[in-house]
């Protein structure tokens, strides 16, 4: 190997490394789960509320990933956040997923041409219906 | 754990320097904060990367700095410039890294790697939603980030978008 291609190939790591040294010091406090909830509807026999919310899963820098999802929650939740039903990406200005109960079941209702990336069902013994209107 | 749309900032589409309307990961049209510079931050790259070349220790201190205001709620993190999270923004934020990058002379696997890091950190702390589709090579990174990376980085690359001399 040349002696300029390895100065070139040494100088380049020292900056990668440098950067994520740095960049790492700065950030590292810094990653987080934001949650805002856009939607509540309490199941008719009282055990289970469905929720919609926004969570942002943020990696301090650089990456965020947002998902709107529709969990339970309830005195029998299994995750803190309420166990988790339906994951779609926020793609803006599609709308957030609806809810609602029926006959036991609960009802998503997605926009036509929206895809859930994520789909349990049935969740903690509730059946789950998704629509696309 | 609280957030709050912000949705009462102005949104404008980002457009090449021909007025054509960049297109994010998901499709959609890119949009960008209303009166953000984007130009300021690539001619910043391009001055980060003549820095380096003079100056080697100096210019990667100043580039990792300015990466810096790609953090969470800093100067260039597109997503929280009105102080909380606004999902308009999510794919352009990752657009303008692509943009920085390739100005700032930083190579693809560089700036990948680096986000692959950081994301690696807050996938032990927190994880990523069920579901999300993830990149095969930076195994940390959702498919959607690095492709908006690519995007900004091709903007900028291809002379699409560039800014005007002085």
């Amino acid at each position: 190997m040349k002696k300029r291609t390895k100065v070139i190939l040494i100088s380049s790591l020292a900056m990668l490394g440098l950067m994520v040294a740095i960049s790492a010091y700065w950030f590292w406090g810094r990653n987080k789960l934001e949650i805002q909830v856009q939607a509540t509807k309490k199941s008719p026999d009282g055990k289970w509320t469905a929720v919609v919310q926004m969570e942002v899963y943020s990696a301090a820098a650089f990456v965020d990933e947002a998902v709107y999802s529709v969990r339970l929650k309830g005195p029998a939740q299994k995750d803190r956040l309420g166990d988790l039903v339906m994951n779609m990406p926020v793609n803006y200005p599609d709308p957030a997923p609806s809810i609602d109960w029926s006959d036991g079941k609960l009802v998503v209702v997605l926009a036509n041409h929206e895809k859930y990336q994520y789909l349990a069902n049935p969740v903690d013994g509730v059946p789950i219906v998704v629509q696309q209107k | 754990m609280a957030a709050v749309l912000a949705q009462q900032q102005n949104a404008t589409p980002l457009t090449d320097k021909n007025g054509n309307v960049v297109q994010g990961a998901n499709g959609k049209p890119a949009l960008i904060p209303g009166g953000f510079d984007v130009n300021g931050v690539i001619k910043t790259g391009q001055s980060d990367k003549e820095l380096r070349g003079y100056a080697p220790m100096v210019g990667t201190t100043q580039t990792a700095e300015d990466l810096a205001n790609f953090r969470t709620g800093g100067k260039w993190d597109l997503q929280r410039l009105s102080g909380n999270f606004d999902p308009r923004f999510i794919d352009s934020a990752t657009i303008l890294i692509g943009m920085y990058a390739q100005s700032a002379g930083i190579t693809r696997d560089q700036i990948l790697s680096i986000q692959n890091d950081f994301a690696a950190v807050a996938h032990v702390i927190h994880g990523y939603p069920a579901g999300t589709p993830m990149d095969p090579t930076y195994t940390y990174l959702p498919v959607r980030n690095v492709t908006n990376t690519d995007i900004g980085m091709r903007l900028v690359q291809s002379g699409a978008i560039s800014i005007p001399e002085d």
